[in-house]
């Protein structure tokens, strides 16, 4: 089954056949996961938020017009997820890092590294970690972010250099 | 720290993406070789990279975990609460042919009941006929007008895609029709306009050959004419030398 078309398995999906709707999701995983932990900036917020979006697709999946747009769709799902936990947590510039840290799994060097993520401007935090996740093509977050290539090239330069000061002067708010 | 360590660091950032060109590339190594302080900041850049790249590497070997995780939750998610799907009894139930058997069959149990209930008399059966017939015809008819409104619609829409695709071919064969024709008249009247040219240039080299001869006669005339004027003047000069001789030859005294 894993084979089969995208159109296919929103059909078989549509018809009640979790085993196709299991395919799609495992298939768009990833680029939901990355999509919600660019956005939020955290994981253990990115994993529920992908959770939470793909359960939510196999629920709507019969409002979906064209079965060929999956991608898009759930992808648009996910960020409404992202952005009404942000506005319910207050995420942002600002407050950026959930209250209980980073993931208990996540060993020391890693929380310094995902803190300073969490505090990235959201502008500077996509491009970069869907860089870094997505297989490091810039051309692929080019066209995962709607961006041209030389914004993506801006955009990862000065993420690299915020996230530079916030490793290098920990705690401090760009 | 200076301006060139400035514009450097944007440079660092570039080639930890790959996007540097072989000159700048060049120069961020010339400039890091001869200022430390460069170096050491390019060094941590590199280092927060590799721990990006190791951090990237940790959330993807959990992707795996996830999505098992996933796959049981979309097992046990309650299908019963999807929106926007009819689910398969209800497709049926809604269907016209459902609502017409429905109808036909509370129609023939209204008139079983009904006559049992009512007393015995005699049957008037054309009353009766007529009765069924509008009854019947007032209850099936709404049904059977939805499923000829849906009939003449699929009707319509498959026409419709019928004429679309055949005009599309149409278009498409005028087109090609044109652009062919368009090809051949472009194609005759660049070969006339060739030939023009051809014509054009070979007048202008009948010319030039023209003018050539007439500049090679002249030449040749003047040419000859100084010959001419050179032999008549060398004629003077060996007749004027034979009378020069010939008198010095009469004045000479003969020595013997």
């Amino acid at each position: 089954m894993s084979d089969l078309s995208d159109e296919k398995l929103v059909e078989a999906s549509r018809a009640g056949d979790k085993e196709a709707y299991a395919v799609l999701a495992n298939r768009y995983y990833e680029r939901v996961f990355v999509t919600c932990l660019g956005m939020l900036g955290n994981v253990h917020d990115a994993e529920d938020i992908t959770q939470d979006a793909m359960l939510r697709g196999l629920i709507r999946i019969g409002t979906l017009r064209d079965s060929c747009h999956f991608g898009p769709w759930i992808v648009s799902i996910a960020k409404n997820y992202c952005l009404s936990l942000m506005r319910r947590q207050k995420y942002g510039r600002n407050i950026a890092v959930r209250e209980s840290g980073p993931p208990d799994e996540a060993p020391a060097p890693y929380e310094d590294l995902q803190r300073a993520i969490a505090k990235l401007p959201p502008e500077s935090r996509l491009p970069l970690v869907t860089y870094y996740l997505g297989g490091e093509s810039v051309r692929d977050v080019a066209e995962k972010l709607e961006l041209s290539r030389s914004a993506v090239y801006q955009r990862l330069r000065t993420a690299t250099r915020q996230l530079h000061e916030l490793l290098t002067n920990q705690g401090d708010v760009l | 720290m200076n301006e060139d360590c400035d514009r450097m660091k944007d440079k660092m950032a570039d080639h930890l993406f790959d996007a540097l060109g072989v000159q700048d590339r060049e120069a961020l190594d010339k400039h890091l070789a001869g200022c430390s302080k460069c170096a050491e900041h390019f060094q941590k850049l590199r280092d927060e990279r590799a721990l990006l790249r190791e951090f990237a590497e940790k959330v993807d070997t959990g992707t795996q975990r996830r999505k098992e995780a996933l796959a049981e939750e979309i097992k046990r998610c309650d299908m019963s609460k999807r929106a926007g799907v009819t689910p398969g009894w209800r497709a049926v139930a809604l269907s016209p042919v459902t609502k017409l058997a429905a109808a036909a069959v509370l129609l023939v149990a209204a008139g079983f009941f009904a006559g049992r209930l009512m007393p015995a008399r005699p049957v008037d059966v054309e009353q009766l006929r007529a009765g069924l017939e509008s009854s019947l015809k007032s209850s099936l008819e709404e049904a059977v007008h939805d499923s000829l409104i849906e009939k003449v619609k699929q009707d319509r829409e498959a026409a419709l895609e019928h004429y679309y695709v055949q005009l599309k071919d149409e278009l498409a064969r005028q087109f090609r029709n044109e652009m062919n024709g368009l090809a051949v008249r472009t194609l005759a009247a660049s070969e006339a306009s060739t030939d023009r040219r051809f014509e054009q240039l070979i007048r202008l080299i009948e010319a030039v050959r023209a003018v050539d001869h007439r500049q090679i006669a002249k030449a040749l005339h003047y040419i000859e004419s100084n010959r001419l004027q050179d032999r008549t003047r060398l004629g003077q000069s060996l007749e004027s030398l034979g009378a020069v001789t010939e008198q010095e030859l009469l004045i000479t005294p003969t020595t013997n």
